[in-house]
């Protein structure tokens, strides 16, 4: 249909719009798991723990496991990679023994790590002894390898042409990698999903328009419903 | 239920050819029997064709459509074609030849829509090869699978609106095939085929951009806030303000007192103490219970069915004469009134038919409608933004769903939700 064509579609008005929400029953007791299970996944532990005392709403997992978790990846975060192994380990061995990618990229942040400390030796100690092997092991890793290595050939890491392994942004990529890993391994899900069902609603809505005019919620934040605009 | 489609659909599913459609032109040539089509003509040249359609359309609220047609000799020159095609096109042409018409065909292995030239698709069949065919209404395609094998996309864009038929159309002698509407199990992975057409669609719905972030920043924090404030999670409400939001928002006493006082009065009401609740509600906001005739009556019909359940008959039965007798405004008040009353004629109520007004259920009821009463006097809406986005979505999702819209029917709302059926 184009513009300035008459609309066929059939107009609902806000009164019965409300008549139809009204039947659609939203559980306190199912929204209560979602509004934990955005806590629990997102890694807000104070939160979950206050929720589940103040609700009644079980989190479902370990709240412990959830702060291992958490220090795991704000020791990627802070660049110290070792100690994030460590705890990993200490967790459960098996994640970083089956996972090589997880594994060859924490590697390759303790290498950047080096670098950005200036120990510029240890760095070239390290990639012999420990990257080049995983390179060898893994064909698909040598691109990586190269580009991670080519670090220590320049004079300024932050300046040269891989400079952006230097960013902030690699260690948030690798710390979500290991942060979805350790999800994965404890059976959880990676993303929560409340962004998901508002992903849905907007779909959903968009979706709509174009067989029904009706009343839309256009701001989420909010959640009001906003009337058809009136007959021509 | 039929197996050819991706849900149970209020339409009818195709379950065997239609010998009638073949009742004009050239319906002399084939042998129709249920499932089986063989044909019998001269088959010299073109206009010697011959298509039969299935007896009723692909469900117009289908999702994903799959039938198979098993090819049971090859005839003389193989040249089948198998696919869909509307009521309209005639039936005395091989499928793809005419406009709303698409076919895949035996001989050269093309594809067919609308035209009388094919376009190279995929290979050839023959006797012994099942030719399966989905029609993805999410994505608006047609493709074929050849024993098992999925071929891809043959036609993309083709239009909802159309209302195909499944459709095979033979050439030469002996040529002879047998389709499976579902009745047997498929040689293709069906239940695979709309897994994929599934997860296809929810990484779509789950790449729409969620729009601007709430004041504090983000909007998942504030809709999270916002009804953690609402159902008075206080402490979980300002660790979340802390840690999600940053310390953007906080909780106000003010906020606090105010829902506490109404908590007060809801849990009067689910005591029993229905007169206290009722004092309660008139201090802390005046004129709400007057201006909600509704909440009032199931107010005073819970006073006496509390009284009911204390066993005071007497008192029962002069309170429902003075009060509330008078006070039911609607049908629905009427209704709620008969069945309360009706509790006075039975020595053990709780065990009569109408017993469960007399339960914690009903109690909490008139504690809800009262809660909802006095939010709704002050200005305040009776569900957070979360709850009505979730309503809004459940609503939304319900009347796609009834207007036979493909997509919505194949999301799995539910299945992102932490208990099934939650909006369904």
């Amino acid at each position: 249909m184009g513009r300035g064509e008459a609309s066929d579609r059939r107009r609902i008005q806000l009164s019965e719009w409300k008549r139809k929400l009204d039947a659609v029953k939203i559980q306190k007791e199912d929204t209560n798991k979602l509004i934990m299970n955005f806590l629990v996944t997102e890694g807000y532990v104070e939160a979950a723990h206050t929720f589940e005392l103040e609700s009644g709403t079980p989190p479902g997992v370990d709240l412990g496991a959830i702060s291992d978790r958490m220090e795991i990846r704000r020791a990627v975060q802070r660049g110290n990679v070792e100690e994030a192994i460590e705890r990993v380990n200490d967790l459960n061995p098996e994640i970083l023994e089956e996972k090589h990618q997880l594994s060859f990229h924490l590697q390759q942040q303790r290498l950047i790590e080096l670098v950005r400390e200036g120990r510029t030796e240890e760095a070239l100690e390290f990639a012999q002894e420990y990257l080049a092997p995983r390179g060898e092991e893994h064909p698909a890793f040598l691109g990586e390898l190269e580009r991670t290595v080519a670090l220590l050939a320049f004079e300024d890491a932050r300046s040269c042409p891989v400079a952006d392994l230097m960013d902030i942004a690699q260690r948030q990529k690798t710390a979500s990698e290991l942060n979805a890993a350790i999800l994965a391994s404890q059976c959880q899900e990676r993303e929560p999903r409340l962004p998901g069902l508002l992903k849905m609603l907007v779909w959903a809505q968009d979706h709509l328009d174009e067989k029904l005019i009706y009343p839309r919620i256009n701001d989420l934040v909010s959640g009001e419903l906003v009337e058809p605009p009136a007959d021509h | 239920m039929s197996l050819a489609t991706s849900f149970s659909s209020k339409f009818p599913s195709p379950l065997h050819w239609d010998k009638q459609s073949g009742g004009r032109v050239n319906s002399r040539w084939l042998e129709v029997t249920d499932t089986r089509v063989k044909y019998i003509g001269p088959g010299s040249e073109d206009k010697d064709a011959a298509s039969v359609r299935a007896d009723t359309p692909v469900p117009p609220d289908s999702s994903v459509y799959y039938y198979e047609v098993a090819v049971i000799n090859r005839g003389r020159d193989g040249f089948i074609g198998i696919g869909f095609a509307t009521s309209e096109v005639p039936l005395d042409r091989l499928p793809g030849w005419d406009s709303h018409s698409y076919g895949y065909h035996g001989d050269d292995g093309c594809a067919f829509k609308g035209s009388g030239k094919g376009n190279a698709y995929g290979p050839t069949f023959t006797t012994g090869d099942v030719v399966g065919v989905l029609f993805d209404r999410v994505d608006c395609c047609i493709s074929f699978v050849k024993n098992g094998i999925d071929l891809g996309v043959a036609f993309a864009d083709v239009p909802l609106e159309e209302r195909l038929y499944p459709c095979v159309g033979l050439r030469t002698p002996d040529e002879e095939v047998d389709a499976n509407f579902g009745a047997s199990p498929f040689v293709g992975d069906f239940p695979g085929m709309v897994a994929e057409c599934r997860e296809r669609l929810t990484e779509r719905v789950l790449a729409t951009p969620l729009p601007g972030r709430g004041k504090a920043g983000s909007l998942l924090g504030e809709l999270v806030f916002g009804y953690l404030q609402h159902h008075g999670h206080w402490e979980t409400a300002a660790a979340v303000g802390r840690d999600v939001l940053g310390g953007a928002v906080s909780v106000s006493q003010a906020d606090i007192a105010d829902a506490r006082s109404r908590q007060a009065v809801a849990e009067a009401a689910a005591a029993g103490r229905v007169e206290e609740a009722v004092d309660m509600a008139e201090a802390l906001v005046p004129g709400a219970l007057a201006a909600q005739p509704a909440v009032l009556f199931r107010l005073h019909c819970q006073r006496f069915l509390e009284l009911v359940r204390a066993r005071d008959d007497e008192g029962a039965m002069r309170y429902g004469r003075s009060v509330l007798s008078g006070a039911a405004a609607s049908d629905q008040d009427q209704e709620l009134l008969q069945d309360a009353l009706s509790l006075l004629a039975y020595e053990e109520p709780e065990a009569s038919p109408c017993g469960e007004l007399l339960g914690a259920k009903a109690r909490e009821d008139a504690a809800a409608a009262l809660s909802a009463a006095l939010l709704a006097h002050s200005g305040r809406s009776a569900q957070s933004a979360l709850e009505r986005c979730l309503a809004q979505l459940g609503a939304v999702r319900r009347e796609l769903v009834q207007l036979g819209d493909a997509s919505a029917a194949m999301l799995r709302f539910d299945k992102s939700l932490p208990s099934n059926g939650m909006l369904l």
